[in-house]
């Protein structure tokens, strides 16, 4: 015979309370990767990005890059061109996803679900955060898809390149997902919402020394020789750059910028947007 | 329930199909030329021992290596013969064009600057500044060196600095043969010169010991060097060298030639 002394019974409180917790903030995320899934949309987004960028764009831009005449330096990247759009791609895929993923904030606002959800028990920050890892999960795998085209485009991936890669993916997705939510909590309509994502992705992503080259060997004064000083600037001012580098210093070992920066702009990103998320997630 | 299972697992697996598709596609046409026009063709200096030496019997590890490998590709090495390649410091003004070979050889540095314009494929053969001493012989303060600077694009003033540190006494020679005679007289019983180059001295003068000066001076790795952008051709390229690799066919090469696959020269 046990005795269950009132200590005991508040930690069993405790225990089926965390319990309670997890529950529901599996349900959450499992709902949205569920749904993401059964978009047949954006699934094929997901799958026709990277053929498109790598595939289409990276091999018809290619030539434009390669060496002509020894010892002309066209392209100052010690790469192809495909082999340095190539991790931009993966940025791109989870850009795409992690923001479209925040769409479902305004289907379940529309549809009633949200309303459901927010009356239970369940703190607002769990339900948040089971929307964000879904979408973050969801892109992280759509970022995933671009590693199948790595011996198309010539970069020999190791085990230890994939797992840092995905942790660095991963950070990337929860921010961006975040800062879908952000948006979502502006828009009221899913029209508005299409428009304003693209608004926000492509700038983003133009704008992230993606498809071209920041020289590396260049000074700060030389790079504004060679490109105006005001893209410089955007560059330099977005913080989607530092997380390209560090996905590029990851897979095809060039930085354009101290390796340290990358992992601390996402991560700095990912607490961030999260936290503005959450307070206007709690405000509506 | 399992109808949706099944619709779902489809999309997948057709827009998966269609994505590893697209990984196994040509990125270029690099190869299909080669094979088409049935001939490999190598731009290389016209002397640039061991690796190009211009004699047929010998012609050097580069040019063995690479006409193994086009035999194995099935088609014929044809040799471009640059004369201006390694005479000018400037490697623009060798014009050594897309036009007139698909790979360079004959002591392409596979540094990070070269990728800039070439693929290059790392054959393991290192080059730096080396000491060759007669036996017994040591640097101290005072005495005088013999220096062969060469045309191997190794770093020179860092070498000058390196070498008025310790207190030497720098005698210039014009050529690896100017060197050897240096030697042979007891000019000075070290000489300094790039790790191929002393590979002359070496043979002219047995009995030598040859050591790597510090890697801060600089050392590289010699290659073969194809255009940029060339995947498909680098690719079969290597492949190909990686057999040869592992028939030990290389390795015949290197002790042909004196070479290692990493280290100084051997004597």
């Amino acid at each position: 015979m046990s005795m269950i002394t009132a200590d005991g019974e508040e930690e069993s409180e405790n225990i089926a309370l965390v319990r309670v917790v997890l529950g529901g903030l599996y349900a959450i995320w499992l709902r949205e990767v569920k749904r993401a899934i059964r978009d047949r949309g954006q699934l094929f987004g997901g799958f026709s990005r990277p053929i498109l960028w790598v595939v289409i764009m990276g091999v018809g831009l290619n030539p434009y890059f390669r060496g002509e005449v020894y010892g002309e330096v066209r392209f100052v990247v010690p790469y192809t061109y495909l082999q340095f759009i190539f991790p931009a791609v993966i940025a791109l895929n989870i850009l795409y996803t992690s923001v479209q993923a925040a769409v479902s904030v305004i289907w379940d606002r529309e549809f009633g679900f949200l309303r459901e959800v927010l009356v239970s028990p369940m703190p607002r920050s769990v339900i948040l955060l089971g929307k964000v890892l879904g979408g973050a999960t969801v892109a992280l795998f759509h970022g995933s898809l671009a590693l199948v085209l790595s011996y198309f485009a010539d970069v020999p991936i190791s085990p230890g390149d994939i797992l840092s890669g995905l942790g660095l993916m991963f950070l990337l997705a929860f921010g961006l997902t975040s800062l879908g939510v952000i948006i979502a909590n502006r828009i009221r309509s899913f029209e508005g919402f299409g428009v304003f994502s693209n608004a926000v992705i492509l700038p983003l992503y133009f704008t992230s020394s993606s498809v071209f080259p920041l020289d590396p060997a260049l000074t700060s004064a030389q790079t504004r020789v060679v490109y105006p000083e005001w893209l410089v600037r955007v560059v330099e001012l977005n913080p989607l750059t530092y997380a390209v580098d560090a996905l590029r210093g990851n897979f095809i070992h060039f930085y354009q910028f101290d390796p340290r920066l990358g992992p601390l702009v996402m991560a700095a990103m990912a607490v961030g947007f999260f936290t503005i998320a959450l307070i206007e997630f709690r405000r509506n | 329930m399992a109808r949706r299972l099944y619709s779902d697992l489809g999309a997948f697996a057709l827009l998966g199909s269609l994505l590893v598709g697209a990984s196994l596609l040509q990125p270029d046409t690099s190869l299909q030329l080669v094979e088409q026009a049935g001939v490999l063709r190598i731009c290389v200096p016209d002397s640039f021992p061991p690796l190009v030496t211009g004699v047929a019997a010998n012609p050097g590890f580069d040019v063995s290596v690479l006409e193994e490998i086009a035999k194995r590709m099935k088609v014929r090495l044809a040799l471009n013969v640059n004369t201006t390649m390694g005479r000018d410091f400037n490697p623009g003004n060798w014009r050594v064009t897309r036009a007139q070979c698909e790979v360079v050889a004959g002591g392409v540095l596979t540094s990070r600057t070269t990728k800039s314009f070439l693929e290059t494929i790392d054959t393991g053969i290192e080059n730096g500044w080396v000491q060759i001493a007669k036996s017994g012989a040591a640097i101290e303060p005072g005495k005088p060196v013999g220096v062969y600077p060469g045309f191997s694009g190794l770093d020179r003033l860092t070498l000058s600095t390196y070498l008025r540190e310790k207190g030497l006494r720098i005698v210039l020679a014009s050529s690896p043969e100017a060197l050897s005679q240096g030697l042979k007289t007891s000019q000075y019983d070290i000489a300094v010169a790039s790790s191929l180059d002393s590979l002359q001295t070496a043979n002219a003068l047995p009995g030598l010991t040859s050591t790597w000066l510090p890697e801060s001076l600089g050392r590289f790795a010699f290659g073969f060097g194809l255009w940029k952008g060339d995947v498909t051709l680098k690719r079969r390229i290597l492949s190909t060298y990686r057999q040869l690799e592992q028939d030990g066919f290389l390795d015949k090469q290197r002790q042909r030639y004196g070479l290692r696959a990493s280290g100084p020269a051997t004597f």
